[in-house]
């Protein structure tokens, strides 16, 4: 009778001790002349890491990679914060928003990397390059295997209804989605996003850049999208619902809001995605071809997603093992294969005439067309305020789609927000 | 109370009993939220090395900047959630304490949805209640209604993550509910029996009067797991439509680690702990009163 | 004979409704991603596609990721059932100054909001050396203001006539304890065991602060990691989702007895 809680306080207490035991050794092993250093990335798969840490490990004699697969981009950000509370930060951080770069910068251990990497820094697109500073510092470097977004279109579709190709611009679209309308069937032209997401924004944010219009000031202090173009863009998509040319549910589906299942089930004809829902769609056995996003007042544009690389304080070899790294990443050579490893497109047009990339892009029908649009493109300014920022639009232009204001009163209102975020952090 | 006259040696004994979880909790719960309390009276980011004091402003700014709104969205989804757990655990409990043959086989399943990660289940109540190609929209659809937009309509979204939390959770109150009922005295029940008592007023005279208490226990416990759900709201609707999910802990994240506003996020942290204080001391007040 | 017809279906009816959405889980994974965005497409599997999990169990260090979270909820569950049988039994049985307030203490871990704390459990976590390693992820989590609320319950409903018989005898209070009311307690042990070992298991936040290697990484985080990383093939999540539960199933009908003799034994009350 009297075993049952003394034994389970043995076994317990033993346990514990046993654990701490096995796990008080830790496993940093430096002889004088190597360096191993870590890196996080939530980018890649854990064969993509092995592959890569390889590859460098067998460039740089006497440094040793070590790759670590961090959560979500969405979970990235508190491990990083603690990480550097505790000064357990890796070496580099990769991450696929840049946004956090400003957030994580009062720390005092984000190296800017300004006059380290200029040769890789001046070599990148210049949208790209100018999207890398805040307040005059450079905190992070671009890698390859960027995204855009453009115009898909269900050829077969455009067949049926009779029109010859995909629309060229705004006002070309609205006429070819009212014409592939069957509300009756539940079929619709276009798929405007809805759900309030930061997708939702950054599309948005490219039909904002054809307009004319910008997010944000030039000196990044004050929004700028509550103007005219703002409107215009806005109207242009409200417009669409009301007309009956695009679905008035949301097709979100496991965090996604691009509303690739709207495309793949054959709901809409018409929809705005990148690079990454290619192989769905073809998968999925729809005819389908992609054009340039539709031009607004100022010609195409589209939004530009990059993810960066940023250097974090550690030892000062690692940190210089850590610079190596970043070079490595920059490479013509490394950055055409991440470019091409993801599907993705280059952030450096130099990567384009890498053998590796130029076998990738022979291979797949639709590249020319993001790749064209790339040049046209906006990145999303480096503020901490982005997230507020973003947040603030989309609720609103999820307002607005619903008809619950005017697409004035809508973005009259997110600029509010923004402005008064954009205050309290810029 | 059972006081045995006051040996100091039982003291000592007391004292070593509660040590390991007043200590680890002091450590672990409470230093923390020293901090966090601290913090919430400074303005500065969360690297600032100088923080400069700001009073209740945090908080004050927190209630006027969406703040408010969570608490109220949060009022919501605990009643609901609340509600409708311990209706279904005593159900449940009910039924699978009947003294029909082979019903104990059927305990089971009911623990298993609170074994499924919620990060997994999230995505296939997220699947189930997608528009148009979503299993439950179908059904409406073959049933001849329209589709119903679940998660982009603030209303829809707030039950179906109601819902969501009730169905992930109620099994641990179907096992407290049946615990509780089995402790109850047979004796008595059988007499009612006996004296021709059917279910229903062998319910509503016996058993439920005895279990009040238990009833009591079981809502503290299920009022502070429904304050603290984060991750199925963090996966099935971020928060939105309109901020009608938004409940006060996801405020905590939200405003914490992606709108950078610590200070809101701290003054609601601190905020949350003490209306669960408040609201397990008056749940507890009542049942040592009940106990007399 | 009716009746039991009722409580039949009723049951049969529950069991449904909360087997349902994993069913569904299980169908999802081996649909083509085609299948599952088509709102014509039949509702069962046309073509299943078996390999789905193979290729799943190929993209994550699924094995590791149970051993680390067995242990941690394993060792957690048994800290947390040894320290709330402790303090559970002095709250309920002994009087001693600071009672009241060590009490609220205890329960207060139950109030925090976690992920209110995360950065400052993080620096504590820093501050011992113990990120990374298993005693960071089970120490913090010993603590259990439910365990010490419910065996203070159950130990306030016990019968107070066996400790008195046996103090006579001249037993003293540690082998009161260990003698009579500890194996008394063992149906709850049982049932507030299962609870807490399903909580632990699917500890999400704590995990994810407290360790940053794939080595380390639980099962909860791992799906996460794999979701994020899937996005766009939704059957491979649920394939992935789908192998996570299956040991928990086997857990589950082997807890079976344990929730049917630990409750028909005694009270939680």
């Amino acid at each position: 009778m009297t075993r049952t809680p003394r034994a389970r306080a043995v076994v317990a207490g033993s346990l514990v001790a046993l654990l701490t035991a096995a796990c008080g050794s830790s496993p940093s092993k430096s002889s004088p002349n190597s360096t191993t250093f870590t890196y996080w990335t939530s980018g890649w798969t854990p064969a993509q890491i092995d592959a890569l840490d390889t590859a460098f490990d067998k460039a740089h004699p006497g440094l040793h990679a070590k790759g670590q697969y961090i959560a979500s981009s969405d979970e990235y950000l508190p491990k990083v914060i603690a990480a550097l509370k505790t000064d357990t930060q890796p070496t580099v951080l990769l991450t696929q928003n840049p946004s956090d770069l400003p957030e994580i910068e009062p720390s005092g251990k984000l190296i800017p990397l300004d006059g380290k990497l200029t040769t890789e820094t001046n070599g990148l697109y210049p949208g790209i390059k100018n999207s890398l500073s805040y307040k005059g510092k450079q905190l992070g470097l671009a890698l390859g295997g960027a995204g855009d977004i453009v115009l898909f279109y269900n050829k077969q579709d455009f067949k049926d209804a009779g029109i010859t190709g995909p629309p060229a611009s705004w006002t070309e679209l609205a006429a070819d989605a009212k014409k592939l309308s069957d509300p009756a069937k539940k079929h619709y032209g276009f798929y405007v996003p809805l759900g309030e997401a930061e997708w939702i924004s950054w599309e948005w944010e490219a039909l904002l850049a054809a307009n004319g219009g910008t997010l944000l000031t030039p000196d990044g202090t004050k929004t700028a999208f509550n103007s005219p173009a703002g409107v215009k863009s806005l109207a242009t998509w409200v417009d669409l619902i009301k007309n009956n040319s695009a679905p008035t549910t949301s097709f979100a589906q496991a965090g996604s809001f691009d509303g690739a299942p709207a495309f793949a089930s054959h709901t809409v004809s018409l929809l705005i995605d990148g690079p990454w829902a290619v192989p769905n769609f073809q998968k999925a056995g729809i005819d389908f071809g992609v054009a340039l996003f539709p031009k607004g007042d100022a010609g195409t544009a589209t939004s530009i997603g990059i993810g960066v690389g940023a250097l974090l304080k550690t030892t000062q070899a690692q940190d210089d093992a850590g610079v190596q790294f970043l070079k490595f990443l920059a490479s013509p050579a490394e950055g055409a294969h991440l470019t091409a490893q993801s599907g993705g497109l280059p952030v450096d047009p130099s990567q384009l005439k890498q053998p590796e990339l130029q076998t990738h892009i022979a291979g797949d029908p639709y590249y020319k067309v993001f790749s064209d649009n790339e040049a046209s493109g906006v990145v999303r300014p480096l503020t901490p305020a982005y997230n507020a920022v973003s947040q603030a639009l989309y609720t609103e232009i999820s307002k607005a789609l619903q008809d619950k204001e005017t697409p004035a009163d809508a973005l009259a209102n997110a600029a509010r927000k923004g402005d008064s975020a954009l205050s309290n952090q810029g | 109370m059972r006081a045995r006259s006051g040996a100091r040696a039982q003291w000592a004994l007391a004292y070593l009993f509660v040590a390991p979880t007043v200590l680890l909790t002091a450590v672990f719960s409470l230093v923390p939220l020293g901090m966090l309390a601290y913090r919430s009276l400074y303005h500065g980011g969360i690297f600032a090395t100088s923080l400069r004091y700001v009073g209740l402003r945090n908080y004050r700014d927190m209630l006027a900047g969406g703040g408010g709104h969570a608490l109220g969205v949060t009022a919501s989804y605990t009643v609901g959630f609340v509600l409708l757990t311990m209706a279904a655990g005593l159900v449940l409990g009910l039924l699978l304490n009947s003294r029909t043959r082979g019903v104990s086989k059927l305990r089971a399943p009911f623990i298993i949805p609170l074994v499924v990660p919620a990060v997994g289940t999230a995505l296939i109540w997220g699947n189930l209640f997608a528009p148009r190609f979503g299993l439950v929209n179908r059904l409406l659809n073959a049933m001849g209604l329209p589709d119903i937009d679940f998660l982009s309509q603030p209303g829809p979204a707030l039950v179906t993550v109601v819902l969501f939390g009730t169905w992930q959770f109620f099994g641990q109150n179907v096992i407290l509910y049946l615990a509780a009922l089995k402790a109850l005295p047979q004796d008595v029940l059988a007499a009612a029996s006996v004296d021709g008592a059917g279910p229903w007023q062998r319910f509503a005279h016996i058993q439920w009067p005895m279990l009040r208490r238990n009833t009591i226990l079981i809502s503290v416990i299920t009022t502070l797991t429904g304050l603290q759900t984060f991750t199925q709201i963090y996966v099935l609707t971020n928060g939105g439509p309109q901020g009608s999910t938004q409940t006060a802990l996801f405020y905590v994240f939200n405003e914490g680690f992606v709108q950078f506003d610590t200070g809101r996020a701290d003054a609601m942290g601190v905020l949350i702990f003490l209306i669960s204080l408040v609201i397990t001391i008056a749940q507890v007040a009542l049942l040592g009163r009940r106990h007399g | 004979m009716a009746k039991r017809i009722t409580v039949y279906g009723m049951l049969s009816l529950a069991v449904l409704i909360v087997l349902f959405p994993l069913v569904w889980m299980l169908l999802t994974a081996v649909k083509s991603n085609g299948q599952i965005v088509n709102p014509a497409a039949p509702l069962w599997p046309v073509h299943p596609e078996w390999g789905n999990f193979a290729d799943a169990w190929r993209q994550g260090p699924f094995a590791r990721w149970f051993w680390n979270t067995a242990v941690f909820a394993v060792a957690a569950t048994s800290g947390q059932l040894l320290s709330g049988l402790l303090a559970g039994y002095a709250f309920a049985m002994f009087d001693f100054p600071g009672k009241r307030l060590l009490f609220w203490l205890a329960l207060s871990g139950l109030m925090v909001p976690f992920s209110a704390v995360i950065v400052p459990v993080a620096q504590l976590l820093g501050d011992l050396h113990w990120l990374n390693g298993y005693q960071g992820l089970i120490i913090p989590n010993i603590a259990s203001g439910l365990g010490t609320f419910l065996f203070r319950q159950f130990f306030l409903g016990s019968p107070p006539q066996l400790g008195e018989a046996a103090r006579i005898d001249g037993a003293s209070e540690l082998m009161i304890f260990i003698r009579v009311y500890a194996p008394l307690a063992r149906p709850a042990v049982a049932a507030l065991g299962i609870i807490l070992f399903l909580q632990n298991w699917n500890n999400f936040l704590f995990p994810l602060i407290a360790v940053n290697t794939t080595r380390m990484e639980v099962v909860s985080q791992g799906l996460s990691v794999f979701q994020s990383q899937f996005t766009s093939q939704y059957n491979l999540i649920m394939a992935a989702a789908s192998i996570t539960i299956i040991p928990l199933l086997a857990v589950a009908v082997a807890a079976q007895r344990h929730i049917v003799e630990g409750i028909t034994l005694g009270a939680l009350d």
